[in-house]
């Protein structure tokens, strides 16, 4: 009896915060960034804290009219006022801070997406006790000093390759006392890719399919030893001449022609498993071990290819043509169809 | 969905520091508390808030719940027994420490240090129970600060402020928070309480007139320095020498002590009483003093202020117990006769002496009775024996033989205070069969030179006797005055002899002291009249003053919302004020106000854009405004990124083109 009726109040529950979420929503409309926070958009509630205060506050005040006590009215008269300039400073502290931008850089599914949001206090109060919130999800609870800006980090467990989306984070604080809670909802469309996990290694990538290039290309590339020219930075360490370092202490980087003799193609139809996942993380797993040992590598999936090359925006743009392939979905965090 | 929450569930170690606010707080609170309070109590509060602190510096187990429960039982035994049971504020308040000290024991979360706290605000409270004077309300206010800094610390997610910053910003709130209570205190609708009946009031610390009196009674609350009660005189004061304040008066002796018979249970016959000589019109204003006992001048007349009678023995008394400053206004007359005879009971209470009690002062009186003419004459004899013999007057007596106490004074030591001088000429005067009572009170008053009243002291209690004479009635005769004169016309401290203790000490002795005791004193009438004392009387006073008659709850209610909200107004534009962004370069502020400007005629101004585009892109859709855009932009830049010696020139320059720019 006592379950079916917590139940059914859960279920009140849940529902009237969607209609509330809803209405929200339909209210604020999509956010662009940056976005400041203004009267509109901030909602503000007692905390449970508050109403315990209020209840005490009721009982002091029968007391001291009880025993016609002026100085015992004066106290609860004070306190509640303070109760009310605590729920007029709790509003204020988060009125007029700039949400700056919101960010995630990808990570391997099973391990944790952290957002970073943006927040800038241009005033010179320091703004207390923010905290950003992305459903279940909270970050630290930090103060804004005066005229400056703070990042706020929120973690997010993911489970499953593909890209998580979330559709509304708050920022929220409590400051002063704990006995008003004040926050408001940004929506838009924010969100994190999520890479397959990789494969353990094991399975090496077959070797048939490697391509022999060479002499034909010319320019720049990674393969024949060209000679020596100056540091720049941006090269990449691999390249850098030791040797002449040692000798002169001066940075060298070996130029090379042509490409690699040996382009990896990477391709779906060569990477066993069970499921399509499977694959993927095997592929996600080659896709490291080629960027790692300095391979020019390729990836083909059915239906598309990432042309052969290497470097990390190479393994990004491999690893990402493995998070979106097929259009799945990492997790949804308040995002409304 | 989810409404935002803070995370605070579940129990999580708790910094020391906030530990220590909550300490600190607690103590600042129980200190007024302390000599009310019994011995064991703050020892043992210090030893378990000092154990939980220990526990959160350097890690360890909290007690477990079966000490924690044998620890409250035990606290509940201990207040229960030492208190005689849990009602009343002295005992609640032990209580209330006692189950605060142990509730440290079990202290994990952030919400037990909220409870504390709030505990903490509640000792605040209980210690306005005890006491309403301008010194503890300063006190308090301090730990209201203090204990609203710990709320605002240990609320806090993460480290906690620097002291500094905390106790400045809780001080901010506090002052935000003024005007509010102000407005509050002066507009809620006051209702005349008790709504519930009041726990006795504690005994401790209201010091007075007793029932009773035994030799050291008076003397001890002479050394006191506490108001008694204040008088505003309408007109000119009489004289200190014939202001005899009257109090209980004590006509049942046991051969050592004198005290109160049934007779003080009956009415005054009013009938019986004739006034005489000009009248006497003042208010007093009484410090509680747990009695049902009104202070008046010998003697007043109707009518009487509402819920007080006059008994038999012409006392002024009301119905309930004194326990809150109480405000009365009388007309008393200072000569008075009682008519008619005495009844054959009431001689007989008059008269009657314990069966061989006192017999050498019994003897006396009657060889004195049987030389003198009559009983004029004897007692005649009696004020010249105590005061050509060598009789002194003196608050550090010997101490008396308490087997005959009368005999002892008389005969013996020879010194004492009023009232071994009124108890041994009453029962001279009963052995010879004059019926004779004590009357206890107050004598005299200071008038305060900064405020035009008078104030009375425990330091001026007084006992003096009445005696019944044929044809005249109730006579006072203040056998003291025959020792020593100048206390009844000077008052206690200048009639007595070196080395006596005196009350207000030094207080008295040098001038300028005397004079800052007078305008504390003045503080203090003040502060009782119309902090202590604003009631539903004097807030009907102040609205009438703003055209509010008679308002009902409902207009109060309304009142205060009205100012309240216009406050809250002021505090938003203050704060708005305060938040502003601060632009140091005034260019950039003269160019903002422009591009506010333009913004509000409509014209479209992106933030990307740089000034010199703008004024481009504008001008050339709007030839009509190009050349005040130019001159616009062009001094803007000279400002704001040229900054030579003509930079106020520019910024002049800058600030005219702003303003006479119109889009």
């Amino acid at each position: 009896m006592v379950r079916l009726l917590s139940t059914a109040l859960d279920a009140t529950r849940t529902r009237f915060r969607a209609l509330v979420a809803g209405w929200a929503r339909r209210r604020q409309g999509t956010d662009s960034l940056p976005r400041t926070l203004l009267r509109n958009r901030l909602y503000i509630l007692p905390t449970k804290v508050a109403m315990v205060f209020g209840g005490i506050l009721f009982v002091m005040l029968l007391g001291s009219m009880n025993y016609s006590n002026s100085m015992g009215l004066a106290l609860t008269f004070m306190l509640t006022s303070l109760g009310l300039i605590a729920m007029h400073n709790c509003h204020r502290n988060l009125l007029e801070l700039v949400v700056r931008s919101v960010s995630a850089t990808p990570v391997f599914a099973g391990s944790t997406a952290r957002f970073c949001v943006r927040i800038q206090n241009a005033s010179p109060r320091t703004r207390y006790q923010v905290q950003v919130r992305i459903g279940d999800h909270t970050g630290d609870v930090q103060d804004i000093p005066s005229a400056s800006t703070s990042d706020f980090l929120v973690e997010v467990p993911t489970q499953k390759r593909g890209v998580l989306r979330v559709g509304r984070l708050s920022v929220t604080s409590s400051h002063p006392f704990s006995f008003f809670r004040c926050w408001t909802w940004m929506h838009m469309d924010m969100e994190c890719l999520v890479y397959p996990q990789p494969a353990a290694a094991g399975i090496a990538p077959p070797q048939t399919d490697v391509d022999v290039g060479g002499a034909l290309h010319e320019g720049p590339g990674n393969e024949d030893f060209a000679g020596l020219r100056p540091y720049r930075s941006g090269d990449s360490p691999r390249h850098i001449a030791w040797k002449a370092f040692a000798r002169d202490n001066t940075l060298l980087v070996k130029q090379f022609t042509g490409t690699s003799l040996t382009t990896r193609w990477l391709d779906m139809e060569h990477a066993p498993g069970r499921d399509l996942e499977e694959r993927l993380s095997l592929l996600c797993r080659w896709v490291l071990a080629a960027e790692a040992q300095g391979f020019s590598y390729g990836l083909r999936l059915p239906a598309m290819a990432v042309e052969p090359g290497c470097g990390r925006a190479q393994q990004a743009r491999c690893l990402e043509a493995l998070a979106r392939y097929g259009d799945p979905v990492g997790g949804d965090i308040n995002v409304r169809p | 969905m989810s409404v935002p929450r803070q995370q605070s569930a579940g129990p999580q170690a708790l910094e020391s520091s906030a530990i220590a606010w909550v300490i600190g707080a607690l103590c600042m609170t129980l200190l007024p508390h302390a000599p009310y309070l019994p011995v064991w109590t703050l020892p043992m509060f210090l030893l378990t808030s000092g154990w939980r602190f220990w526990i959160a510096m350097h890690g360890g187990e909290l007690p477990s719940r079966w000490i924690r429960l044998a620890l409250a039982t035990a606290g509940f035994i201990l207040v229960y027994t030492s208190q005689r049971g849990i009602n009343g504020v002295a005992a609640g308040t032990t209580l209330l420490v006692v189950m605060i000290g142990l509730k440290m024991l079990e202290t994990r979360t952030r919400r037990d240090n909220i409870l504390l706290l709030v505990l903490a605000y509640f000792l605040i409270l209980a210690s306005f129970l005890r006491e309403q004077g301008p010194v503890l309300a300063a006190y308090e206010a301090l730990a209201t600060w203090a204990v609203t800094t710990s709320l605002l610390q240990v609320t806090r997610h993460g480290r906690l402020l620097a002291s500094r910053e905390a106790l400045r910003i809780a001080g901010q709130f506090m002052l935000q928070a003024l005007p509010v209570m102000l407005v509050l205190f002066l507009l809620f609708p006051r209702i005349p309480g008790p709504f519930w009946a009041l726990p006795k009031a504690s005994g401790a610390g209201v010091s007075g007139l007793s029932e009773e009196m035994s030799p050291g009674t008076l003397a001890q609350l002479s050394l006191s320095d506490e108001v008694a009660f204040r008088v505003n005189f309408v007109g000119q004061s009489p004289p200190t020498s014939r202001l005899y304040w009257r109090g209980p008066v004590l006509d049942k002796f046991d051969g050592r002590n004198w005290s109160r018979s049934n007779w003080s249970a009956l009415p005054a016959d009013m009938a019986s009483l004739a006034y005489q000589g000009p009248a006497t019109d003042y208010t007093v204003s009484l410090m509680p003093n747990g009695k049902p006992w009104l202070l008046a001048l010998d003697l007043p007349s109707q009518p009487l202020p509402p819920n007080a009678r006059l008994n038999r023995q012409l006392q002024l008394v009301s119905l309930k117990p004194v326990n809150d400053r109480l405000s009365y206004t009388l007309r008393s007359y200072l000569d008075f006769q009682t008519l008619g005879p005495l009844s054959k009971r009431e001689t007989n209470t008059y008269t009657y002496l314990p069966e061989g009690s006192n017999p050498r002062s019994q003897a006396l009186a009657r060889q004195m009775r049987g030389q003198a003419a009559g009983n004029a004459d004897f007692i005649q004899a009696v004020l010249r024996k105590f005061n050509q013999e060598p009789y002194v007057y003196t608050l550090t007596p010997r101490l008396l033989d308490m087997r005959h106490p009368s005999d002892d004074f008389l005969f013996n030591t020879r010194e004492g205070f009023c009232e071994y001088y009124a108890s041994s000429f009453a029962v001279l005067m009963r052995a010879a069969g004059i019926p004779a009572r004590i009357v206890t009170g107050y004598q005299g008053g200071e008038a305060n030179p900064f405020g035009d009243y008078m104030v009375v002291r425990q330091s001026s209690a007084h006992a003096w006797t009445e005696v019944w004479l044929q044809g005249q009635g109730w006579t006072r005769v203040d056998p003291t005055a025959a020792v020593a004169p100048e206390r009844i016309e000077l008052g206690l401290p200048d009639s007595l002899r070196l080395g006596d203790p005196m009350p207000g000490g030094l207080m008295r002795s040098v001038a300028i002291l005397a004079d800052i005791r007078m305008a504390w004193d003045l503080a203090n009438a003040r502060w009782d009249e119309f902090v202590l004392g604003y009631g539903p009387e004097l807030q009907m006073d102040l609205l009438s003053r703003f055209g509010l008659n008679m308002p009902s709850p409902v207009q109060l209610v309304l009142v205060i919302f009205a100012l309240v909200g216009g406050f809250l107004l002021l505090l938003t534009l203050y704060l708005a004020r305060h938040y502003r962004p601060q632009t140091r370069d005034r260019a950039l502020v003269l160019y903002r106000r422009f591009i506010k400007k333009l913004a509000k005629a409509g014209y479209d101004t992106p933030m990307y854009e740089s000034p010199k585009d703008l004024a481009n892109r504008i001008g050339r859709q709007h030839p009509r405004i190009q050349g005040q855009l130019n001159l616009v932009v062009d001094s803007y830049l000279i400002a704001r990124y040229r900054k030579t010696d003509r930079y106020e020139l520019a910024l002049e320059q800058l600030r005219k083109a702003v303003q006479d720019f119109k889009p």
